[in-house]
């Protein structure tokens, strides 16, 4: 091992921890002589100084052998003080993620130097101030423990020794050069790039090493949309959908608003036409899928079908639409009217049984909106879906949604030929040197390409990567790299805007003279073209390359230098750009359609994988908060599993735990079952990205890999057919948060008809159709009257809230049950990971949950969400019972927690109705894989401003009290009242759909009183009296009349 | 035999002196240590270090080895410290309650009612403590002036438990340690070693069976039995406030304090046949606590058996009346639910198998006795954590249903929790009189004054 690491936050401590002045006067805090008179081998006879001595003695001896569980060590302040930090007070700093859908601008809080919250950068057009959970989880990828310390080199019998940058930088130029002069070839593996100072680097290093070539994969990323893309319309680029202006939208098991690039946009301009204040501008949304997903549980009608079917659906909705209706200009002609006349929406739906009333609603809806409609298909079907569906696009002309700016799109990035090219080159000694930039294809490639044994055959083979992985593994010389944290860059991933990255640490693991610790990957290449090292030398080519390309296009007249402090301190810079207007090519969409579409066997079995919704890839598995993330929709942690329908369920005999057998052509896997309601029959649904075998101590053997179920036919492509699925002997436990009580079946009658629908009974979840909504809007305000006459209370006088009162509502119609808030709500509050066990014992210590309802049928769900954190109750019944007044009321109405004063009866979580309460059962940190959150340097990912909880005490929700404090302070340096619109909330900010307001209830003009006014407002069992702080909008489904049955 | 009804049925059966009592009653603590003895004080032992053993893994690791979870943070602790207070009622019923009624029966097994109900109390009291999240911090509940500048909800039902537990706990000590003061000094009297002699002093306070000591001892005592009589129905009924103050369904309920106090005395007497049929043949007493004591404490569990199964028809009908969807529905999942084997299992055993007492031959029959008196305090534990568990599993928020497993570590500090109160009840049999001496001298053949100038002639 190295020497043991040196953790720093300033530069004081750094020099302070190696001249060791203060900590050795710090040790001598006592005037010398303090201590001498008590010398208990001077004192012969018990007198009372002895007997005082001793005492003395023993006291301190109980003092020192029993550790106070409270002392955290000596805190020692700025000797000097850096000019930008005030202590106590945070700093912000923007740069850019490459975490979380493709690059996200955000802006980081750090308190005296340690990035400690990630927030979306509010100034950035894009995103608007959000970011996805994995961003926001990313600050513990930062102080992630096991991050490699330094470059490490790996013998063929596996052992490792720690070598210098100075021995990596020479055994590169020697073999690089030896190559180049065999005439042999240099392959470098990447990551879709979107920098294009990193891309520039790239050629740079191939112009000094001839031969040497760049494979850019993405595990998650489908040709085929692209490819159909380009089939349909031709050109560079793709349009964003602006869905803010869009009425009807369809979703062909796509989860455009769960996973994908643009979900934060799309969430955001989702629930910018889902607003309770304006019902008539409701968007609708119909969502025919396979699997339940995020976006089929917000749809307003949704529709399941197996996924390889999909395309037959589209071509017969083409046919319904363009032959039957006759909409757009292709309904003359003829090529493509015969190229659809086999395809019959009526015979479609009968053979699927999908309700042929709402699929003829939905025809209509899209022939009576026109411009204003659009179809998304899933990114990882096939191409001829694509193709189809952009066909449908242009015949609803959804081309009037393209938005002004538009997506660079994923042109260059390698396809299956362009792999079995690689590996072909690689088994036949072509490849000297071999070089992984933060890529992992020995865990996502499929294994019929044999990358593995063909690897073997390369000399020598380089990982750069934070974190040791299955591909770092087999790799001679494993090469740490920064965290972004700690990164200069930039990218360019929507056409007009580019955003940069500056650091906003030090290297956490970086000396200066970079013989051992982290470098940037693009540094590291810089190095190795210039052949030495500079400190700074990234950051030159930076700039250099920004002034070069960048800061022409802007046309200013100001200097560069100003331009450049500027953009830092936005972390982009915009770009007028003109969208190209692409042309529709017919000609692909005829050859589709024409080409019978091949229906699936009856019985036979479709399997569907995609992206996890937390992990992606698999990149964030070492991540525990993203690891405890539930699912959106089954609310499992820590695992993927094989989602089937009930029936088909019983059809293969299996119950839910029992393992599958799933085998496509002659690739396996064994996986877990789980009974998800809405699933579509004879279709297995799966998420990738678990299952990784060398992720680090969270991430390692988690979850089944179903990666081995790719094929090497054509990459991307996550949708498979008569895929052969039988159970296999075994059980597997998989764990969520919320079971679903409501399709048991083995209860008596009576109690079952309680509980279905116990959240409806319960009037915990109201909904109602649009319809009825309209013919009378004050349904909801009259059975609240209804309820509210019969409370009761049994104080003759109500307190009175003075100043302000902290309250907050959250419109049911905006939230989608995305889960980053409660991401967010884990990073500002100190919430510890738990692990899976744990979680099986429901002791998962997440302070807002998002609560998922199922009604009617096990077939046909209809899934409500509803986010649940701490109510504030005015009468809080758990402040009543706590004998030790550990919970109280605040003067600004909020339910305050003293954890220093807790006991642990845990008598509030009891009477808690809402079931809010946290307890710290056992210390998670220390519980959790052998206190991995307690080492140093995980510990430097918590706020300082939140209490670190430890074993045996209550906590939940407090609104951010820390904010409110801080903005209470800040109002008081200004000499002015605290006002509601201080103060956001971290799970408000967390939030793309801004469904979460939060403010002053005393203020009749803010926010949350015009919400608390609204006629949809209810609170959740107000008939208990607690009188609850936090308010939710009843949801409306914007479902078609006709569609209704 | 025929039974003659113009006069009460002999209390001590056969002819004794006054002396062959004491010595009956004196020969636990003076004979040569006995096999039965060691035996049973290596199983309570065994059970105590595993009482131990749990303790200090619970200490080590926190809450958390339970099976406690978020909807259920109350479980097998909780169940187990009314299990254990419901325990100790019958000790305090039957020596103050029915001595204030003049009772004379009672004074055959009042004694060792009321060491049941110290070393139960003893036990119930480490629950609470032991199930907060912090048992180190366990003062902050009691409201002394501190430098904390903090003081106490007097408005949390579990401060109220507080006051309650210890003022019975230290009520009943007293009333027991006044009893046992003549008996002290009989022991002092007798006894020949000198360490004995010295101790016996000591807790006799000089008692010298003076007719002015008589005098003290019969005033004060029947102060105390007036003390104690209030305390048993107050403490459960305290208890009791613990589940029905709250707000949750199945535990907001105002008929807990009377059914909570039934309940007690069920569990209590059950618990009081089932150790004196083994302690009566162990130290050879059976003609001190005859086949009278058995039957009556029979009939006692039999109706307070009626009188529970009454409360839990009347919780359903409450249910139902009140039209809560919530508290309907717990009621009916209790029945039906997943815990629907606890629940049947507490109505078999607390409502249909003491309706066997209906027979007098069931209610002196030995092994009926001691088979009903074990299924009744099953059936009382059950009642317990059909409360505690079911109620809180699946209360208002259905999003946050769960169940509740219990782990080793629940059933260790459960099973060592006998160890721990047998331990000490097997103990007190070694050292201090299992049955008062003086007041069954009291109600020996002629003791009394009396017309026939004596018995069985």
């Amino acid at each position: 091992m190295a020497k043991e690491p040196n953790y720093w936050r300033s530069f004081e401590e750094l020099h302070r921890q190696s001249s060791g002045k203060v900590n050795e006067s710090s040790s001598r805090e006592f005037v010398e002589g303090t201590f001498d008179e008590l010398d208990l081998e001077k004192m012969t006879a018990v007198d009372r100084r002895k007997f005082l001595g001793l005492m003395g003695a023993s006291a301190a001896f109980a003092g020192v052998g029993c550790s106070d569980y409270r002392d955290q060590g000596v805190v020692i302040p700025y000797n000097k003080k850096p000019e930008e930090i005030v202590i106590g007070r945070p700093n912000y700093y923007a740069t850019t993620t490459d975490e979380s859908c493709g690059s996200t601008p955000v802006l980081v809080k750090t308190r005296e130097g340690r990035p400690v919250k990630i927030d979306g950068n509010p100034e950035h057009p894009v995103t608007q101030g959000k970011v996805g959970a994995d961003a926001q989880a990313s600050v513990l990828g930062l102080y992630d423990p096991d991050r490699l310390r330094g470059p490490i080199s790996r013998k063929d019998d596996g052992s490792v020794e720690n070598v210098s940058w100075t021995a990596v930088d020479k055994r590169l130029s020697a073999v690089a050069n030896a190559a180049v002069k065999r005439g042999k070839k240099i392959v470098l593996v990447v990551p879709p790039i979107t920098s294009p100072t990193g891309q520039e680097i790239l050629a740079k290093f191939k112009n000094k090493f001839p031969g040497s070539s760049v494979v850019k994969y993405d595990p998650l990323h489908s040709p085929a949309a692209y490819k159909a893309w380009s089939q349909s319309y031709r050109g560079k680029g793709r349009p964003v959908i602006n869905l803010e202006a869009a009425d009807i939208i369809v979703d062909i098991d796509s989860d455009f608003l769960g996973k994908g690039r643009n979900k934060l946009e799309f969430a955001r301009q989702m629930a910018n036409r889902r607003d309770s204040f304006n019902v008539s501008n409701f968007n609708r949304l119909y969502s025919i899928e396979s699997g339940l997903s995020l976006t089929g549980l917000t749809a307003d009608h949704r529709l399941r079908l197996r996924p390889d079917a999909t395309l037959g659906l589209v071509l017969a909705l083409a046919n319904e639409l363009v032959v039957k209706r006759g909409v757009g200009s292709f309904a003359r002609d003829e090529a493509i009217k015969q190229s659809l006349k086999n395809h019959d929406l009526k015979v479609f739906a009968s053979q699927y049984s999908l309700d042929l009333g709402v699929l003829n609603a939905m025809v209509s809806d899209l022939e009576n909106n026109r411009g204003k409609s659009v179809l998304f298909a899933g990114e990882h079907h096939s191409q001829e879906l694509h193709v189809a569906v952009n066909f449908i696009n242009e015949v609803i002309a959804s081309r009037n949604l393209w938005s002004k700016s538009y997506s660079l799109g994923d042109d260059n990035l390698a396809d299956s030929d362009e792999i079995v090219k690689l590996v072909g080159s690689m088994k036949s000694g072509e490849v000297d040197l071999i070089v992984h930039v933060d890529t992992n294809p020995i865990f996502h490639l499929p294994t019929d390409y044999d990358y593995a044994s063909a690897l073997k055959k390369v000399p020598t083979k380089i990982a750069l990567t934070m974190v040791e992985s299955e591909t770092s593994k087999v790799s001679d010389l494993v090469l740490p790299i920064h965290h972004y944290l700690e990164s200069w860059g930039d990218s360019h991933s929507r056409v007009g805007i580019y955003n940069l990255r500056q650091p906003v640490i030090r290297p956490l693991y970086g000396s200066r003279e970079q013989e051992e610790g982290t470098r940037q990957w693009e540094h590291i290449f810089l190095t190795w073209t210039d052949g030495k090292y500079e400190d700074d030398a990234y950051l030159t080519f930076l700039k250099a390359h920004w002034k070069k390309y960048i800061f022409p296009q802007i046309n200013s007249s100001q200097q560069f230098s100003m331009f450049w402090n500027s953009s830092l301190h936005d972390g982009m810079v915009q770009i007028q750009v003109r969208r190209p207007n692409w042309q529709f090519n017919p000609l692909a969409f005829v050859g589709v359609a024409a080409k019978k579409f091949v229906a699936p066997e009856e019985n036979s079995y479709a399997v569907r994988l995609s992206p996890s919704y937390h992990l992606a890839d698999g990149r964030h598995a070492n991540n525990g908060w993203l690891q405890e993330n539930p699912h959106p929709v089954s609310k499992v942690v820590w695992d993927n599993y094989a989602a089937i329908s009930k029936a088909t369920a019983a059809k293969l005999k299996v119950e839910a735990n029992d393992y599958l057998n799933i085998v496509v052509g002659n690739r396996k896997v064994k996986l877990p079952v789980f009974i998800q309601p809405g699933t579509a029959e004879n279709t297995v649904t799966v998420e990738l990205g678990y299952g990784r075998s060398s992720a680090g101590t969270v991430g390692t053997e988690i979850g089944h890999n179903v990666n081995t179920l790719l094929g090497s036919d054509e990459l991307g492509q996550f949708v498979f057919s008569n895929a052969s699925v039988s159970k296999h002997f075994g059980t597997y436990e998989v764990v969520s948060t919320q079971a679903h009580w409501a399709f048991e079946d083995d209860v008596p009658e009576l109690l079952k008809e309680m509980t279905t629908d116990a959240h409806i009974r319960r009037k915990v979840i109201f909904e109602k159709d649009m319809e009825d909504h309209k013919k009378n809007p004050k349904w909801l305000t009259k059975e609240m009257k209804k309820k509210r006459k019969y409370v009761k209370s049994i104080y003759v006088e109500e307190h009175k809230y003075k100043d302000v009162k902290w309250g907050m509502a959250i419109d049911l119609n905006q939230c989608s049950g995305c889960m980053d808030c409660i991401v967010a709500c884990n990073v500002e509050n100190n919430i510890p990971v738990v692990g899976k066990e744990q979680v099986k014992n429901n002791r998962e210590m997440h302070w807002m949950r998002i609560d998922r309802y199922y009604s009617g049928t096990a077939e046909e769900p209809v899934v409500s969400v509803q986010p649940m954190l701490c109510q504030q109750c005015d009468n809080a019944p758990c402040e009543n019972v706590c004998p030790v007044a550990a919970t109280v009321h605040t003067p600004d109405g909020l339910n305050g927690m003293a954890y220093n004063r807790c006991v642990g009866t845990r008598y509030c979580a009891n009477n808690c109705p809402y079931k809010v309460r946290r307890f710290n059962f056992l210390n998670y940190r220390r519980h959790f894989r052998d206190s991995h959150q307690e080492t140093p340097v995980a510990s430097l990912a918590h706020n300082p401003e939140v209490t670190v909880r430890s074993r045996g005490v209550m906590e939940k929700c407090t609104f951010c009290v820390q904010r409110i404090m801080d903005a209470r302070s800040q109002a008081k340096l200004e000499k002015r009242e605290i006002k509601g619109s201080d103060v956001t909330v971290a799970c408000q900010d967390g939030c793309p759909s801004n469904a979460i307001k939060f403010g002053d209830l005393n203020d009749p003009n803010s926010e949350v009183s015009r919400y608390r006014d609204h006629e949809l407002e209810y609170k959740v069992m107000e008939e208990l009296n607690v009188k609850p702080n936090v308010t939710y909008m009843a949801k409306i489904r914007n479902k078609n009349g006709e569609a209704r049955s | 035999m025929s039974l003659d009804f113009s006069r009460p049925r002999p209390l001590i059966e056969g002819p004794h002196t006054l002396k062959e009592i004491d010595d009956v009653i004196a020969a636990p603590m003076e004979r040569p240590h006995h096999r039965e003895f060691f035996i049973a004080l290596a199983i309570s032992l065994t059970g105590l270090g595993i009482f131990v053993i749990s303790v200090a893994k619970l200490m080590a690791d926190g809450t958390g080895v339970w099976g406690n979870n978020n909807p259920v943070n109350w479980g097998w602790p909780i169940v187990n410290f009314v299990f254990w207070v419901g325990i100790g009622h019958a000790g305090t019923l039957i020596s103050a309650i029915l001595f204030l009624m003049r009772q004379p029966w009672r004074n055959g097994i009042a004694r060792f009612a009321e060491a049941m109900t110290i070393f139960a109390v003893i036990t119930a009291l480490l629950f609470p403590l032991l199930h907060t999240g912090r048992p180190w911090l366990a003062h902050y509940l009691l409201p002394y002036p501190n430098e904390r500048a903090l003081w106490v909800n007097f408005r949390s039902p579990l401060l109220w438990d507080v006051f309650a537990v210890s003022t019975y706990f230290t009520v009943s000590l007293t009333f027991w340690y006044v009893g046992l003061i003549p008996d002290f000094a009989s022991m002092r009297d007798r006894t020949t070693t000198r360490l004995k002699k010295f101790i016996y002093t000591l807790f006799s306070l000089g008692w010298r069976f003076s007719n002015r000591h008589w005098q003290h001892y019969e005033r004060a005592y029947l102060i105390l039995a007036g003390l104690c009589t209030p305390l048993v129905l107050s403490v459960h009924s305290i208890v009791s406030f613990d589940f029905a103050v709250s707000i949750i369904p199945g535990w907001h309920t105002t008929i807990f304090p009377p059914y909570f106090v039934a309940g007690a005395i069920f569990s209590g007497f059950a618990m009081v046949i089932t150790v004196l049929i083994v302690v009566r043949v162990i130290y050879k007493i059976e003609h001190i606590v005859t086949m009278l004591h058995m039957e009556r404490m029979a009939k006692v569990l039999m109706a307070t058996g009626l009188m529970v199964g009454y409360a839990y028809g009347m919780e359903f009908f409450i249910a139902w009346y009140s039209g809560v969807e919530a508290e309907q529905y717990v009621f009916i999942n209790r029945a039906f639910g997943p815990y629907a084997w606890a629940y049947w299992t507490m109505i078999i055993c607390n409502v249909i198998i003491p309706q066997i007492f209906w027979s007098k031959a069931a209610r002196n029959s030995i092994p009926i006795l001691f088979v009903v008196s074990i299924t009744t305090n099953i059936g009382m534990w059950f009642e317990r954590f059909v409360i505690t568990v079911t109620s809180l599993h699946r209360d208002y928020i259905p999003g946050s249903w769960a169940y509740f497993t219990p782990t080793i570590w629940d059933v260790g500090l459960y099973i060592g929790s006998f160890g721990f109160f047998f331990t000490g009840l097997i103990l007190f049999t070694r050292f201090m009189p299992v049955v008062s001496m003086a007041e069954l001298k009291a109600v020996a053949d002629g003791a009394q004054p009396s017309h026939h100038g004596g018995d069985h002639e």
